[in-house]
């Protein structure tokens, strides 16, 4: 299966501030990873390097064996990556459908098409419901974006993200601004991604990150400091120091 | 539904073109039908706007550089070689490409006000090609002499001749603009619109598609350019002004951009409120200035979309 | 070479470069501060100049007094511009002042066409610098150096001002960092309001003090309207010094360039300004961004 994600030695300065350095993490094809850290650490700026928002001043990102580090946007998408982003950029005067559809097209290669009708291409509109109903958002199909509510959204940047047919999925806070409910919600999803996609995910909460992920890795600032499975990143001491300031004897305690 | 609506989209163009086109045996005035053909060369020139402007989200201050551009190809060809509108068109569109390639692909970089800026410089910069370049262009004194247009070995002698010319073409790009902004393309220019860095991230080559849309604009605008100079035998530098690029500009925002209709009410009714305005009052640009400050503080909508807000009022207040 | 042709082009290439100083400050404080294109610089720059031969016309007051009253009348019609079209539409995109603004100019040039007609007014020059000056073999209007040195007078106190002075230090934290600004206390908007006002002022002085130079009509602002718009870009918007810097680098091209290839000085001008936009968005001397 195909989705190994491989970042090495990524670092990106603003000016004097070193904000990621030589980051490097590997994505298991099926596997759900967490890039955890406090606010700060640099995990946004090591996101969007991956993702091609930023040029990263060094450091290699390899999708599949590719290379693609400083790869635009919609050239890593058609090498397989897609990402969400943490405000949700759904496109709201579209209806959810054509949020999805919108995507499909892409992925088919049909943006330059410029003689039939968008909605007439029925393989996209298949697949983009198809995604809409396995998401559980196929009765909003037809209602536009924005007036979903918020945890809907976080669903539908999802469901575009998958109409790209992407080997490796990037979630940027997925579950940023939700209720407990609809993050349980969005944590299931997540894991059933994992079938059809390598995931990478930034995350604040702890918590949720221990339940799904298969690999975490933590980052301070700038740095990782600790990668592992979650039994073992819970019980590391310099996690739990900086997270929660706490001496590894207290830690062990607790 | 899709089909339906596809050939609903073509019943009511092609009725209006058919009122459009009887005008002139209805009783029309030959006054009226030459204003009329002048609005109806701004349309063309406002729909390709439109397509820059409402549809990929880019703001042109320069768009009188693909009229004027065409303009003084097509009407230079039309002297030196043969008045046959076709050929005119098709050296006109010759230059106008090419260049809107070039200018286009560097342009296409930028957005928002760069953009608007960079247009603005293009434009100035042939406005100064042509009035500098007189062994050419003939300076300020602008291009004369242009013969009448002739279709097909006609020569089309009158202005109803003329007018029909403009319809059937109006029509044609009407239809097939709206043809586009539907097609996948058209989608992801409005994406581009929304959101560029959204559009990016859903596998859209947002430079490659913001360079596409200024070059079929400029190609509709240089349709316009062509027709005007057979229309007005000739043309000056000021085809090339910035205030040109004004008038077309605000013809579009005025009508209603994103909607392509728009701005074929706004240059018609643009045209028909000017020519009163200068032959009555000496105030025609306070009085457009005015109009269009109003239009870009409380109807960024436009006509089109007043009318809309009026109709779902008038819906909500029945129900 | 003719030095002799130089030096004049260069020197008249300098006042020019000095008038256009005053204009390209305001537009850049103006950018910088709110990131609003004004694109009624030119419109204002004219209205000063028409204020003057209107006050010393009509309330038959000299040169000098004329020239303190105009840029004071032009500065309340700024003002209510500001407060009118941009404040409501500041939330919106930044594409919308420059569109606003666009009217405005409109507004502002058909209504001093149909007070004042389209003749061009010529204003004389004031008897204490009438004469002209032989300097290096060249005869240059004694006006033109004093004017062009009142100039860059004020645009040094415009830049003590900004550089030295309690409200020239919030202008400058606001440009650098709005968010910042507000959270700390400064009153953006009514800041912006001032700024604008006195942008306005600025360019009505330069066309007022340039009326014995360069004549009156009501299009008299188009030309240094775009010259400013170039020398601001060039230089960065925002960013003072380098909008000095692209003023003069903007006046002397036009000058010297204009001597020897005419017009065409122009049209490379614009080449230049639209290549460095597209590489560098934040102008060749970096600050606010325009893409």
């Amino acid at each position: 299966m195909a989705g190994a994600l491989v970042i090495r030695g990524l670092s990106k300065s603003f000016g004097a501030f070193r904000a990621v350095e030589g980051v490097s993490l590997e994505v298991a094809p099926g596997h759900v990873h967490s890039l955890i850290g406090p606010n700060g650490a640099g995990k946004t700026t090591a996101f969007n390097c991956v993702s091609g928002f930023l040029k990263p001043d060094a450091g290699q990102v390899l999708l599949d064996g590719r290379d693609v580090t400083g790869w635009a946007p919609h050239r890593l998408v058609s090498a397989g990556m897609a990402r969400t982003f943490q405000i949700t950029r759904v496109f709201g005067e579209l209806t959810v459908l054509e949020n999805v559809a919108l995507a499909a097209r892409s992925q088919e290669g049909m943006n330059l098409e410029m003689w039939r009708p968008a909605g007439s291409v029925a393989t996209a509109q298949a697949r983009a419901l198809d995604i809409l109903t396995t998401l559980g958002l196929a009765d909003r199909a037809e209602s536009n974006a924005e007036h979903l509510a918020h945890g809907e959204k976080r669903v539908l940047e999802i469901a575009i993200a998958l109409a790209l047919q992407p080997t490796v999925i990037l979630l940027d806070e997925p579950t940023a601004g939700m209720s407990s409910g609809e993050t349980e919600r969005i944590a299931a999803l997540i894991r059933s991604l994992s079938a059809r996609a390598s995931v990478l995910l930034v995350e604040h909460d702890m918590e949720i990150v221990l339940g799904i992920s298969d690999v975490v890795t933590v980052m301070t600032q700038g740095s990782v400091i600790a990668s592992g499975p979650p039994s073992a990143i819970s019980r590391d001491a310099r996690v739990q120091e900086a997270y929660l300031g706490v001496t590894a004897a207290v830690g062990a305690a607790c | 539904m899709r089909k339906t609506a596809g050939l609903r989209g073509l019943v009511l163009p092609l009725v209006a073109a058919g009122i459009l086109a009887i005008l002139p045996y209805a009783g029309a005035s030959p006054f009226t039908i030459t204003l009329l053909t002048e609005s109806l060369i701004f349309a063309i020139w406002a729909m390709s706007l439109d397509l820059l402007v409402g549809y990929t989200g880019l703001v042109s201050f320069g768009h009188a550089a693909a009229f004027g551009l065409a303009a003084y190809a097509a009407g230079y060809f039309a002297r030196e070689v043969t008045g046959d509108f076709f050929f005119a068109l098709l050296v006109a569109e010759a230059v106008v490409i090419p260049v809107a390639l070039g200018f286009g692909f560097v342009v296409a970089r930028v957005s928002g006000i760069a953009f608007a800026v960079i247009s603005l410089c293009i434009a100035q910069v042939l406005f100064t090609i042509a009035v500098t370049w007189r062994s050419v262009t003939n300076g300020m004194d602008g291009l004369v002499g242009v013969p009448l247009p002739r279709v097909a070995g006609v020569t089309l002698a009158s202005g109803n001749a003329f007018y029909l010319l403009t319809v059937l073409c109006l029509v044609a790009v009407y239809l097939w603009l709206t043809r586009l902004v539907d097609s996948p393309f058209g989608r992801t220019l409005q994406a581009i619109r929304t959101n560029e860095e959204r559009a990016a991230s859903i596998g859209i080559d947002v430079h490659r598609h913001k360079w596409l849309a200024f070059v079929l604009s400029w190609a509709v605008a240089a349709l316009a350019g062509t027709l005007m100079v057979f229309l007005k035998a000739g043309t000056t530098p000021m085809s090339l002004h910035w205030t040109e690029s004004g008038n077309v500009l605000i013809m579009t925002i005025f009508g209603g951009i994103g909607t392509l209709l728009g701005p074929v009410l706004g240059s018609t009714v643009f045209v028909f409120v000017r020519d009163e305005f200068t032959t009555r009052f000496k105030a025609w640009q306070f009085v457009f200035g005015l109009v269009f400050v109003v239009v870009v503080l409380l109807f960024p909508t436009g006509l089109v979309g007043a009318v809309n807000r009026i109709r779902s009022f008038l819906w909500r207040a029945r129900s | 070479m003719d030095l002799s042709f130089l030096f004049a082009n260069t020197v008249n290439g300098a006042v020019y470069g000095a008038f256009l100083l005053l204009t390209s400050l305001g537009l850049s404080l103006v950018f910088g501060l709110g990131r609003v294109v004004n694109f009624a610089h030119g419109a204002l720059y004219a209205l000063g100049g028409y204020g003057l031969v209107a006050v010393m016309q009509r309330l038959g007051l000299g040169f000098w007094p004329a020239l303190v009253v105009a840029p004071l009348l032009v500065v309340p019609i700024a003002i209510a511009i500001e407060r009118v079209t941009i404040q409501p539409i500041r939330s919106r995109p930044e594409i919308y002042t420059l569109l606003v603004t666009f009217g405005v100019s409109f507004m502002v040039i058909g209504a001093l066409e149909y007070v004042f007609g389209t003749a061009t007014t010529l204003v004389e020059v004031p008897r204490l610098f009438a004469g002209t000056v032989v300097i290096f073999g060249n005869e240059f209007p004694i006006y033109r150096l004093a004017a062009a040195g009142l100039s860059l007078a004020v645009s040094g106190a415009v830049f003590a001002f900004v550089q030295f002075t309690p409200i020239g230090l919030r202008i400058r934290a606001v440009t650098d960092d709005p968010g910042m600004a507000e959270a700390l206390g400064v009153n953006t908007t009514r800041l912006l309001t001032l700024v604008f006002g006195a942008a306005a002022g600025l360019a009505a002085l330069a066309g007022a003090l340039g009326a014995p130079i360069f004549a009156v009509h009501p299009e008299m602002g188009s030309g240094i309207l775009l010259d400013s718009f170039l020398a601001v870009i060039l230089g960065g918007l925002g960013n003072l010094p380098g909008s000095a810097i692209g003023a003069f680098f903007v006046a002397l091209t036009k000058s010297i360039g204009g001597g020897y290839v005419a017009d065409w000085s122009i049209a490379i001008l614009f080449v230049v300004v639209a290549i460095a936009l597209v590489f560098r968005p934040t102008g060749l001397f970096g600050r606010g961004r325009v893409a």
